[in-house]
């Protein structure tokens, strides 16, 4: 908005200072204000007028709205649940946490449709399937070579372990919300849908104690191979899929899980450098 | 010194990138020279403390890149530009610095935002600060990693090819930015032999793996005294020869008898001692 000032009219310094100071109510400050706002002379006036303490304040309060609005929304939220802003800003920064659940949701989307439509057999079809999802976008997760700004990042104080398995950590979850919405195109709602959870955490912290010294795609290369081999042998031997289910598989896919958390916890130090991509 | 290396080596698979390489760096600016995979780029990461080497000893900053508590220590006075900057695209110029100082430790808003501005002016970004980085220029987005590197005004800064893509005004802001504070010590590597002399107190020329030179430019270039000579026609003895712009052949190597020999420049001596040796047949 632009007022013309009356000509010749100017408040004077007394009015002005009022002004500053909040002392002006109702009609003296609005027609003070919109002098001051088409009126050069009067607002470098002003300038001098107002403490520099109190722009800076009110500086710092415009600017810190500003960052705050200017976060993205997923961030704030991480914040308002009371996580720090170093993690949450880490967290989300990277496009591979985007790529990695983007790939849960299609993949899960597509074991969904393939359960419901296609399979012939679908608990065994599921079972062999739903463990190597969270498998799969935690590499991508995982992954430094996937983030383009991973060399900057890993020579600041920032622990990039930490960074790596938090980003792992929250892909890995989202992937197994996303199999579970997919295991209601089962079409028997039993236990079939909750025993891949422990063989998939295992198979996924296998991947993760073997990714600093294979690489990341190779380890979960090899560990997937692994599994749909294994279960291949088993399928052969007439074990079907069904072997999943049993006491010894959930087991021993504890104990390995528990024995591959323990090695990842080992590993700590030596992941923060030299881990490959 | 601020960098101590002894014997260090470092293997990635079947290649050899430092075979037992030795340097102590101390401050101002020291200038890295050699050729592709000569072992700059891995001798970078290891002082960055983003890659272990095999084996050797490495104190930066006093401190043992080894241990983990050390080693935070060092990044907290390190600034490192990587030979690759890779940024977010969906990232302003503002955005993306302002993520590396969050994770550099700026917990201070108001701090933080001052020291970001104040980068970001350093390099010439001020105007682009709102820009999306995809639409950022090659020279650009080395400009953007230099920024990165020296949020927190560093003790040590490692750069790796910090001069690549910029024009020759950026060029000489670039030199002025880095030799500003001769107390901070800079390692630079480089492909240009003419930054080296116009910067470095300090220049370590490498190759395959192995420190070949250590001195200041000035004894560089000397050390390739009697080495380069000027004559009409290629002499048998030169490892190198060029057509100069005055129609002269510059040539390189054993001067034959009653030639005329001229004062070598830094790039001289770095191909006597690099640019020769490439052109020798691969030992079997």
């Amino acid at each position: 908005m632009t007022v013309t000032p009356a000509a010749g009219w100017h408040p004077d310094e007394p009015a002005l200072q009022d002004y500053v100071d909040g002392h002006l109510t109702g009609l003296s400050a609005g027609s003070v204000e919109a002098h001051v706002l088409g009126c050069p002379r009067c607002r470098a006036a002003l300038r001098t007028a107002v403490p520099a303490s109190r722009l800076d304040r009110t500086r710092d309060l415009l600017e810190d709205r500003l960052d705050q609005a200017a976060r993205p929304r997923p961030e704030r939220g991480l914040a308002r649940l009371g996580v720090d802003e170093a993690d949450a800003r880490a967290l989300l920064a990277a496009p591979s946490l985007r790529l990695a659940w983007t790939l849960a949701v299609v993949a899960a989307a597509l074991l969904g449709l393939l359960l419901a439509e296609a399979a012939t057999r679908p608990d065994a079809v599921f079972l062999l399937v739903a463990p190597l999802l969270p498998l799969a976008t935690t590499a991508v997760a995982f992954a430094p070579a996937l983030d383009p700004a991973f060399a900057i990042v890993a020579a600041t104080p920032y622990r990039t372990v930490r960074l790596l398995l938090a980003r792992s950590l929250a892909v890995g979850l989202t992937s197994v919300v996303a199999v579970a919405l997919a295991a209601l195109a089962l079409p028997d709602r039993d236990v079939t849908a909750v025993v891949w959870l422990l063989p998939a955490a295992a198979l996924t912290l296998l991947v993760l104690v073997l990714a600093p010294q294979l690489g990341t795609a190779p380890a979960a290369a090899g560990v997937a191979a692994a599994w749909v081999a294994l279960n291949g042998v088993l399928e052969r031997r007439g074990l079907g899929m069904d072997w999943v289910e049993g006491a010894a598989a959930q087991g021993i896919s504890a104990v390995l899980a528990a024995a591959a958390l323990a090695a990842l916890v080992h590993q700590w130090a030596g992941l923060d450098r030299g881990g490959r991509a | 010194m601020t960098v101590q290396v002894r014997e260090l080596r470092k293997r990635f698979g079947r290649t050899t990138a430092l075979d037992g390489l030795t340097l102590d760096v101390g401050p101002g600016v020291t200038g890295l020279l050699g050729p592709n995979g000569a072992g700059k780029t891995t001798l970078l990461r290891v002082l960055a403390t983003v890659l272990a080497p095999d084996s050797g000893s490495v104190r930066v900053l006093g401190r043992d890149p080894g241990d983990p508590k050390e080693r935070t220590e060092i990044r907290r006075r390190l600034g490192y530009l990587p030979q690759e900057v890779g940024a977010y695209n969906g990232f302003s110029v503002r955005e993306f610095v302002d993520y590396v100082a969050v994770l550099k430790e700026h917990t201070d808003r108001k701090a933080r935002r001052a020291e970001v501005d104040r980068v970001i002016e350093l390099v010439d970004l001020t105007g682009q600060a709102y820009t999306r980085i995809k639409t950022l220029s090659g020279g650009m987005r080395r400009r953007l990693g230099l920024a990165t590197a020296y949020l927190g005004d560093p003790e040590l800064l490692v750069l790796d090819e910090p001069a690549v893509g910029l024009d020759p005004h950026q060029r000489l802001r670039f030199r002025e930015v880095v030799s500003a504070d001769p107390r901070r010590t800079v390692l630079l590597s480089t492909h240009q032999t003419e930054d080296v002399a116009a910067l470095c107190r300090e220049v370590v020329v490498v190759n395959e793996g192995r420190v070949l030179f250590r001195g200041s430019p000035a004894e560089l270039a000397a050390s390739a005294r009697g080495r380069v000579w000027r004559n009409d026609v290629r002499d048998p003895g030169a490892d190198l020869a060029w057509v100069a712009g005055d129609g002269s052949t510059r040539q390189i190597g054993d001067p034959p008898a009653g030639v005329e020999l001229v004062e070598p420049t830094v790039e001289d001596a770095y191909l006597v001692l690099v640019g020769a040796k490439a052109l020798e047949p691969a030992a079997v």
